[in-house]
């Protein structure tokens, strides 16, 4: 036991090393320099965790958020040869990688639905029952906020209203042409608008 | 912030809580493991021939069950030069053939190239690998040499492409057709030799090319306690020992379901523990010394085996290994616990009611029927406790809320293996049966026969493989008059337009019919599809049926086989859920 404890405070120990002796490398420096020196790589981790695991739990709910959150910078690791070191902030590249296993859970989770399911035992029951599953995992932590809108909106909204990224950064997360998140961010405007009118002249 | 129309979503947002610290370590453990095995090259291309490499891991059991795992890694690959064969190509082309969604490995089959042929003492092994779109995965076709000298697919499989260990090695069987076990895998690139040592002290050097390797080791030898393989250790070049990976445990600590292992010695097979039931019939633990060490256990009630394990309490891994198995006895079902406690353990049950009884152990070994007056809530199992002597060093809480669970449908026997979906079409067609669907599907079984003991069964719908299965015999093993099972297909699963319900069966001599019985004590003659010679150990036919709801409106109740006399002499129930 005592040997655990040891090792755990020993990891920690390099993590703090390596985030207080980099502190002014952005993420495109720090993804530089781990092919040379891979715990530099700690320090994109360190940075954007929070934000990516948040994310996640309002994805793909708390339950899911642990695994996808470590499956993220573990894939973000091994694929940083692909990263372009021209954009300075890592974010839109991990919400990017964050998107695609939300998504590939939630497929997962159907599919597994379907098969616990099987063969429709009566007419229209699968569908309901995966309508049902549906609804669960698209809403993640975030709760009824999110379930007005498209899943598709629903991404959007979180990197932009939420994550704060900017119009080109949600287009390079979500690998959309920048037109279309503004034209969509405009479409969710105007509806969310409408919705709340009656609200507010109630108030 | 900003007030906008997103406030609400804000306001939510700003609900959701911060990961916790063991998230937080969890995730860094995770990165640290993804760096310690990680790669640091640049701006990959995975699709590059040079670079297209991964490995091919076969991790089996050594009655002939493949499955596939492993990673890919970086470093150069040079390519061995020769085409693969048409057998090699025709297999990776159906690879995909009724992969469920999400399962299909997009093969780019035109890059198959070859990574791995040496001669062995059972002839020529070869590792044909090829990469699959999205660049990722690769798919390995592992060829190993035939009683008639020639080189042909033994199996294949696909795996992602990331190195986990600096030696990953996994273990298949030769089958019953030739008395070979193979270990093989890859390794990191630094490794430049790699040796197999024997529990006795000898070694062997295994060559490698391009990371990857392949042992073949006489079968025998594989199980036998005095000379088995024990560990592969790599070395750097300057010839320092730099890795290490365990083969032992391919041989050990098997749990097999109703499969004989191949390293119980049944010819030695004595009864260990006989518990009598309350139905009138009997449970035994039957027990054969292991080749491995330690003992194989066979589970029987009334003379059917429904489980094998093997373990070695001396060095079992964890206090306690056991399994609850609800056979199917006259009167409904019996609840038994069977398992393996470690040298120098106790094991007691605690139950809901606080008493607290100790299990008596045969060689640490203990099967217990659990009888109906604890099957009552508030009287049922609650834990299962390991203890030193002193105090307990282990407590499994047992789930004592599930009536099913004490009153339910009983288990089915442990099924054969389903391996992969596969068509290989070297081998001969045995038996056939076709059909047409109630939606007018064109279903067609067929039986392909590698060795008598050693058989595919394949299913095709409108002319396209959906399922298929291999399957092996072993003497001991489960050799049930009938059986079925049971395959729901709908569409997006399996290629297939509309959900169909099939159930895939067969009879074994003496049986001689099959049918289905209805709840009403009507039944419905099934067709036979009769082999054209001996297969599966005395298999007298296949049979399907499909679930169509005019059917499911006449509740059948079970399959019953049945022999020339037209005496029924088996019987399969029907799961509820069909």
């Amino acid at each position: 036991m005592s040997g655990n404890l040891n090792q755990a405070s020993g990891q920690l120990a390099v993590v703090t090393a390596v985030a207080q002796g980099t502190p002014t490398l952005t993420d495109a420096e720090a993804i530089e320099r781990s092919f040379t020196d891979p715990e530099a790589f700690v320090s994109v981790f360190e940075r954007h965790f929070t934000l990516v695991h948040r994310y996640l739990q309002a994805r793909a709910g708390s339950s899911a958020a642990d695994d996808l959150a470590a499956e993220t910078f573990e894939i973000a690791f091994r694929r940083r040869g692909d990263y372009d070191t021209s954009y300075t902030d890592a974010r839109p590249w991990l919400f990017g990688i964050a998107h695609n296993l939300a998504r590939e859970a939630k497929r997962r989770e159907e599919r597994q639905q379907r098969a616990f399911l099987r063969l429709a035992p009566r007419e229209g029951e699968l569908d309901a029952d995966l309508e049902h599953a549906e609804t669960n995992t698209g809403a993640g932590a975030i709760g009824e906020a999110l379930l007005a809108v498209s899943e598709e909106d629903r991404d959007l909204l979180l990197l932009f209203a939420c994550a704060n990224l900017s119009y080109e950064d949600c287009a390079a997360a979500l690998s959309l042409p920048v037109g279309t998140v503004r034209s969509r961010l405009h479409r969710l405007r105007t509806r969310l608008r409408k919705e709340l009118e009656p609200q507010r002249e109630d108030q | 912030m900003k007030t906008d129309e997103f406030d609400e979503i804000r306001n939510a947002w700003a609900q959701v809580p911060e990961p916790t610290q063991s998230a937080h370590r969890a995730t860094l453990r995770r990165l640290k493991a993804a760096m310690a095995a990680g790669s640091n090259r640049r701006n990959r291309r995975l699709f590059r021939p040079q670079v297209l490499l991964a490995a091919a891991l076969v991790i089996g059991l050594l009655a002939a069950v493949p499955a596939f795992s492993g990673t890919g890694y970086d470093s150069v690959i040079n390519w061995l030069t020769g085409d693969p064969p048409k057998e090699v190509v025709e297999n990776l082309e159906r690879m995909d053939q009724g992969a469920p969604p999400g399962m299909a490995q997009h093969l780019i089959v035109g890059k198959t190239g070859l990574v791995y042929k040496r001669q062995t003492q059972f002839g020529e092994v070869r590792v044909w690998l090829t990469p699959a779109k999205g660049g990722d995965r690769f798919c390995q076709s592992f060829e190993t040499p035939r009683p008639d000298g020639k080189t042909r697919p033994f199996s294949g499989g696909c795996f992602p492409a990331e190195l986990q260990r600096p030696i990953e090695v996994g273990g298949g069987g030769g089958g019953t057709d030739i008395g070979a076990g193979y270990l093989n895998g890859r390794v990191a690139p630094w490794i430049t030799r790699l040796e197999l040592r024997y529990v006795n002290g000898g070694t062997e050097e295994i060559p490698l090319q391009n990371g990857f390797f392949v042992a073949a080791v006489d079968l025998v030898r594989t199980l036998r306690l005095t000379d088995h393989p024990t560990s592969l250790v790599g070395y750097d070049e300057a010839g320092n020992p730099v890795a290490s990976a365990s083969v032992a445990n391919f041989y050990r600590h098997h749990d097999m379901g109703g499969f004989t292992p191949p390293i119980a010695e049944v010819d030695q097979e004595r009864p260990e523990i006989t518990v009598e039931l309350p139905s009138g019939g009997r449970a035994v633990l039957h027990s054969s010394p292991s080749r491995a060490g330690g003992n194989c256990d066979r589970l029987t009630v009334d003379g059917t085996t429904w489980a094998w394990t093997c373990a070695d309490p001396a060095e079992l891994p964890q206090p306690i290994r056991f399994a609850a198995r609800r056979p199917p006895v006259k009167d409904g079902v019996a609840v038994l616990l069977s398992g393996v406690v470690k040298k120098g353990l106790t094991l007691s049950f605690a139950f809901e009611d606080g008493q607290v009884e100790e299990v008596p152990l045969t060689n640490q070994r203990f099967l217990v029927s659990i009888p109906e007056e604890r099957w009552q809530s508030g009287r049922r199992l609650s834990r299962l406790i390991v203890s030193d002597g002193h105090e307990p060093v282990l407590e499994i809480p047992m789930g004592s809320k599930s009536d099913a669970f004490y009153s339910g449908e009983p288990d089915r026997l442990p099924g054969a293996p389903m391996i992969q979906i596969f068509n290989p079409t070297q081998h001969p067609i045995v038996a056939r049966q076709r059909g047409e669907g109630s939606k007018g599907e064109q279903l067609e079984f067929f039986v392909r026969r590698a060795t008598p003991t050693h058989w595919y069964e394949v299913l095709s719908i409108n002319g396209k493989v959906v399922s298929g299965s291999n399957l092996q015999w072993f003497k001991g093993g489960r050799d049930a008059i009938i059986s079925a099972s049971w395959q729901p297909m709908n569409p997006g699963q399996f290629a297939v337009d509309q959900p169909i319900s099939l159930f895939l069966g067969h009879i074994r001599q003496p049986a001689d019919q099959a049918r289905v019985t209805y709840t009403d004590g009507s039944s419905k003659q099934l067709e036979i599809a009769r082999p054209s010679e001996p297969t599966g150990g005395g298999i007298a036919g296949w049979f399907i049926y499909e679930m169509t709801p005019e059917e499911r409106q006449k509740k059948p109740l079970r399959f019953e086989a049945l022999d020339e006399a037209g005496e029924v002499i088996g019987r399969s129930p029907l799961p509820r859920g069909a």
